[in-house]
C-alpha cells in the first residue's frame, strides 16, 4: 500500500436512513416529552435561567389538556373540543388523544386526526404551525393583505392564503391535500402550487394527483398514509409481492433506487410491507439486488422476524463479497449468540 | 472579517442554545438537525459501524439539551455537541463487552469488478480494525479512531475529549502500539494499518 492510489481509505460512514433518523429524531423528543431532560425544573430555582418560559410550557400543557378534556366523543372519530388559542400563546404544543381534536388558531380552525402532534408559533407576523407527527386538518381564513399562513412538516413547507387543507406527516414522507382554495408547497427550493382537488406528496415533490372529487371531501382519518395505520399493513401483506406498486399510482415508472428508499421510509411503519418490498427487489436483475437482500435481513434480525437467519445466509451465498458481506455475518454472530 | 463571522456564528450558536434551551420545540428541532450529521459521524467512526448507533445518537441528543443551559458559546455549538458526544461513546465503550471476533478468518474476495473488490477489501479490513480497537483501551481507541480515523487534528480531539494535548498523543501512539502488536498475525490488519501509520503527527 506504498501508492496513494492503492490505499483503501479511512472506513466508509454508513449512513442512516430517513426511517432510522425519523427514529431517533421521534425517540429523542419523546424522551424530553416525558421529562427526561432537565429543563429548569421549577423546585430548583438557581436553574430557573429564564423564569418567563414557563408561561409557554404551561400554556401548552393547557391547550393540550384542553383539547383532549373538553367534549366527550359520541363516536370514535368525533371532534372532542375546541380551543382558542390567542396570538400571544406561543409557542403551543398540542397532542391529540386517542381520537380527533379540534383547536382554533388565531381565526384558523385545526383538526388533530388522533395521536397527531403539533406546534403553533408564529414567524414574524406570520401565524405557523409545525407539525410533529400525524394528519391536521386546517380551515384558514382569506388573509385579505395579512401575512401567509405556514404549516412546516419535515423539510416542507406549506404557505396558504386562505383554504381548506390536510397535511399529513409520516416519519420524513408529508402529504398535502387541497379542498378549496390554492396553496404553495415549497420542498427543497423547489415550489409546487397545489390548487383545489389535488395531492402532492413529498415522495414524488414533481407532480400533484388529481383527487377524486369524492374522495377530497372524506374526513382527515381517511387521508392518512396507509403506512400510519398499522392495520392496513395486513391487506397490504397479503397482496402478491409483484403487485405492490401498483399502491402507488406511478410506482411502475418509479427507479430502483426510488423504490428502494420508499421502502426503507416505511421500516419504521410497516416492517414486514417493507421486508416482502425488499425482497422483490432482491429477486430481480437490479443493481439495488444486493442492498435489497440485505436491507431485508437485517430489518428482519432487527424486528425478530423468523426469517431472518434464511434471509442473511441467502445474501452471504449469493454475494459472498458483498459491500455488507461482514455487517450480514456480524448479524448472524448476534443472532446465534442471541439464540 | 473573518472574525466578524466567527463571532457572528457564535452568536447565532448561542442564541439557538438559549431557544433550544428553553424549551422551544422549533429551536430544538433546528439543534437536531443542524448537529445530526455531526453527532452521527462522530459516534461511527469511534463505533465502526451502525449497530447501538441509533441510542446513541439519541442518548446524545439527551445529554446535548440537558447540558445546554450550561452552553457559554465558548466554543462552536458543533464543537461542544461532539465534546459531550465523545462522552456519551465512552460511556457505552467502557461498559459494554467486545464481540468475539475471528480475526485469522480471511474472507474470500470473489473475482469481479475492481471497484466492488475493492470495497469489499475496504470493508473487511475496516471490520478488522474495528474489531482490534474493541479490544484497547477506550480512551485510546478514541483517541485514535478521532486523530487517525477521521483525521481531526490532535488539538480538536484534546477539546473533544476533555484532555490535554500531550496526553491525546499519547493516547494515539499507545493505541497504534497495540494495534500493531495484534496485527502481527493479521497482514490485511498491518497493511491498513500502515495507512494510518501516515499522516504527520508527531507521536
Amino acid at each position: 500500500m506504498s501508492n496513494d492510489k492503492d490505499k483503501l481509505g479511512p472506513p466508509a460512514i454508513d449512513p442512516l436512513s430517513n426511517a432510522a433518523w425519523s427514529r431517533i429524531e421521534r425517540g429523542v423528543f419523546d424522551r424530553i416529552d416525558a421529562g427526561e431532560t432537565v429543563n429548569a425544573p421549577p423546585s430548583a430555582p438557581s436553574r430557573l435561567k429564564w423564569p418567563w418560559l414557563v408561561v409557554p410550557l404551561v400554556v401548552a400543557a393547557a391547550a393540550a389538556a384542553a383539547v383532549l378534556l373538553v367534549r366527550t366523543p359520541t363516536t370514535p372519530h368525533d371532534v372532542v373540543g375546541t380551543r382558542v388559542v390567542q396570538p400571544t400563546d406561543e409557542p403551543s404544543r398540542v397532542v391529540a388523544g386517542d381520537t380527533s381534536s379540534s383547536v382554533s388558531f388565531g381565526d384558523a380552525h385545526l383538526t388533530l386526526a388522533p395521536r397527531a402532534a403539533i406546534v403553533m408559533d408564529h414567524e414574524g407576523d406570520a401565524p405557523s404551525v409545525m407539525i410533529d407527527r400525524g394528519s391536521t386538518t386546517f380551515e384558514v381564513a382569506p388573509r385579505n393583505g395579512r401575512p401567509a399562513f405556514i404549516v412546516r412538516a419535515a423539510d416542507v413547507v406549506v404557505r396558504v392564503v386562505g383554504t381548506r387543507f390536510t397535511v399529513a406527516r409520516s416519519d420524513e414522507r408529508v402529504d398535502v391535500s387541497v379542498d378549496h382554495g390554492i396553496v404553495d408547497v415549497q420542498y427543497k427550493a423547489q415550489v409546487t402550487r397545489v390548487t383545489k382537488g389535488q395531492h402532492w406528496s413529498s415522495d414524488e415533490p414533481t407532480k400533484t394527483a388529481i383527487v377524486a372529487p369524492s374522495e377530497a371531501t372524506l374526513p382527515v382519518e381517511t387521508k392518512t398514509p396507509v403506512e400510519d395505520t398499522p392495520a392496513d399493513e395486513t391487506p397490504v401483506e397479503k397482496t402478491p409481492p409483484s403487485e405492490k406498486p401498483s399502491a402507488k399510482p406511478s410506482a411502475s415508472t418509479i427507479t430502483d433506487r426510488e423504490r428502494f428508499d420508499q421502502l426503507s421510509a416505511m421500516e419504521a411503519t410497516s416492517p414486514k410491507v417493507a421486508i416482502d418490498g425488499y425482497l422483490v427487489l432482491a429477486n430481480s436483475r437490479s443493481t439495488w439486488a444486493p442492498v435489497a437482500l440485505y436491507a431485508a435481513g437485517r430489518l428482519a434480525t432487527d424486528k425478530n422476524d423468523s426469517r431472518a437467519k434464511s434471509l442473511l445466509e441467502q445474501y452471504l451465498k449469493r454475494f459472498p463479497g458483498g459491500a455488507n458481506a461482514a455487517d450480514a455475518r456480524d448479524l448472524l454472530d448476534h443472532l446465534g449468540a442471541s439464540r | 472579517m473573518e472574525v466578524d463571522a466567527a463571532s457572528l456564528a457564535r452568536e447565532s450558536d448561542r442564541e439557538l442554545a438559549r431557544r433550544a434551551a428553553t424549551g422551544d420545540r422549533r429551536a430544538q428541532h433546528e439543534l437536531f438537525a443542524q448537529q445530526k450529521t455531526s453527532v452521527h459521524r462522530a459516534l461511527f467512526r469511534i463505533l465502526g459501524n451502525n449497530r447501538d448507533i441509533e441510542d446513541l445518537v439519541q442518548d446524545s441528543f439527551i445529554a446535548i439539551f440537558r447540558a445546554l443551559p450550561s452552553y457559554r458559546a465558548e466554543s462552536a455549538l458543533t464543537r461542544w455537541c461532539l465534546t459531550i458526544t465523545t462522552r456519551v461513546a465512552f460511556a457505552y465503550i467502557s461498559r459494554r463487552k467486545p464481540a468475539s471476533v475471528d480475526l485469522a478468518l480471511v474472507e474470500e474476495i470473489v473475482p469481479g469488478d475492481v471497484d466492488v473488490q475493492r470495497h469489499a477489501l475496504a470493508r473487511e479490513a475496516a471490520r478488522r480494525l474495528y474489531a482490534a480497537l474493541d479490544r484497547i483501551e477506550p480512551k485510546h481507541r478514541i483517541a485514535f479512531a478521532l486523530a487517525k480515523i477521521d483525521g481531526r487534528s490532535l488539538e480538536e480531539v484534546a477539546e473533544m475529549t476533555e484532555s490535554s494535548l500531550f496526553a491525546v498523543k499519547t493516547r494515539v501512539w499507545r493505541a497504534r502500539k497495540t494495534l500493531y502488536a495484534k496485527a502481527k498475525k493479521d497482514p490485511v490488519l498491518a497493511e491498513y494499518l500502515d495507512e494510518f501509520a501516515e499522516g504527520g503527527e508527531h507521536e
